[in-house]
């Protein structure tokens, strides 16, 4: 590693590495439970081409630092989060979204999950 | 000056299967060595010189797994052999994205780790207990 050219190779090797972390890490964690935060950020893809390694890499971290996308795509879920936080435990949270059966049971929220509108035009048309 | 002729990359990858072929009946043993020192050389060779093409970074997994603190002594020879098919079926063919994704994890399959630098999977996770 004394030559300029060897610093291309490190950072070709160092790319494979990575892009192969990346691999074995979203194969082998298959299952991941349940994401009711959905966040945007986790599905954030690592795309890289080996003969252009550092643009490929650069393009995810940019991605992934995208702070106000990933916010935008996050918002009914943080605004979800918020509702479920500050309604009185004392009454409960009548909802028909789905992510309140993963919000109001951590936070002993008593909750009441009615079903959608397509759900009751599909049932009463049935 | 001699006359230098680089080989191409289905040359160097029947090199490979050929020393793949001939550590399998050594292992164990000091000669299997010999083996290992050529598998190494020509897989370093094939990283210098083709750095770009899709069959490398396979061989890149296979060369991390058996380098590093010279695991090429633990590894038996069936799983050997398993690399040495893999490599035929890959060698004449154009490797998506996708099929290298795919020879990466038969590799992970036979039992090489290809990721042996201090990075340990499924280990000192404790799913079924809370956090305190």
């Amino acid at each position: 590693m004394s030559r300029s050219q060897d610093k291309e190779k490190a950072l070709q090797i160092l790319g494979l590495y990575i892009k192969r972390f990346e691999l074995l890490l979203r194969k082998k964690y298959a299952n991941i439970g349940q994401d009711a935060t959905a966040c945007a950020r986790a599905i954030v893809p690592l795309k890289v081409e080996l003969n252009n390694l550092a643009e490929g890499l650069k393009r995810f971290t940019d991605e992934f630092g995208d702070v106000e996308t990933c916010r935008s795509q996050c918002k009914e879920k943080i605004g979800d989060a918020v509702i479920a936080l500050n309604a009185p435990r004392q009454m409960r949270l009548e909802h028909t979204d789905n992510s309140f059966d993963y919000l109001c049971p951590p936070i002993e929220q008593p909750h009441h999950k009615h079903p959608s509108e397509n759900q009751v035009l599909t049932d009463s048309s049935g | 000056m001699p006359d230098v002729q680089l080989l191409s990359p289905k040359q160097l990858t029947l090199s490979i299967q050929l020393d793949l072929q001939k550590i399998q009946p050594y292992c164990g043993t000091p000669i299997a060595a010999v083996y290992a020192d050529s598998l190494l050389r020509t897989l370093r060779t094939i990283r210098d010189q083709f750095p770009f093409e899709p069959l490398t970074e396979v061989l890149m997994a296979f060369y991390d797994a058996i380098a590093f603190q010279n695991r090429w002594i633990d590894y038996q020879a069936n799983q050997y052999k398993e690399v040495c098919d893999l490599l035929t079926t890959l060698v004449d063919s154009q490797l998506s994205n996708e099929d290298v994704e795919q020879a990466i994890l038969r590799l992970e399959d036979f039992g090489f780790d290809t990721l042996p630098f201090g990075i340990e999977f499924n280990s000192g996770i404790e799913l079924d207990k809370d956090e305190k």
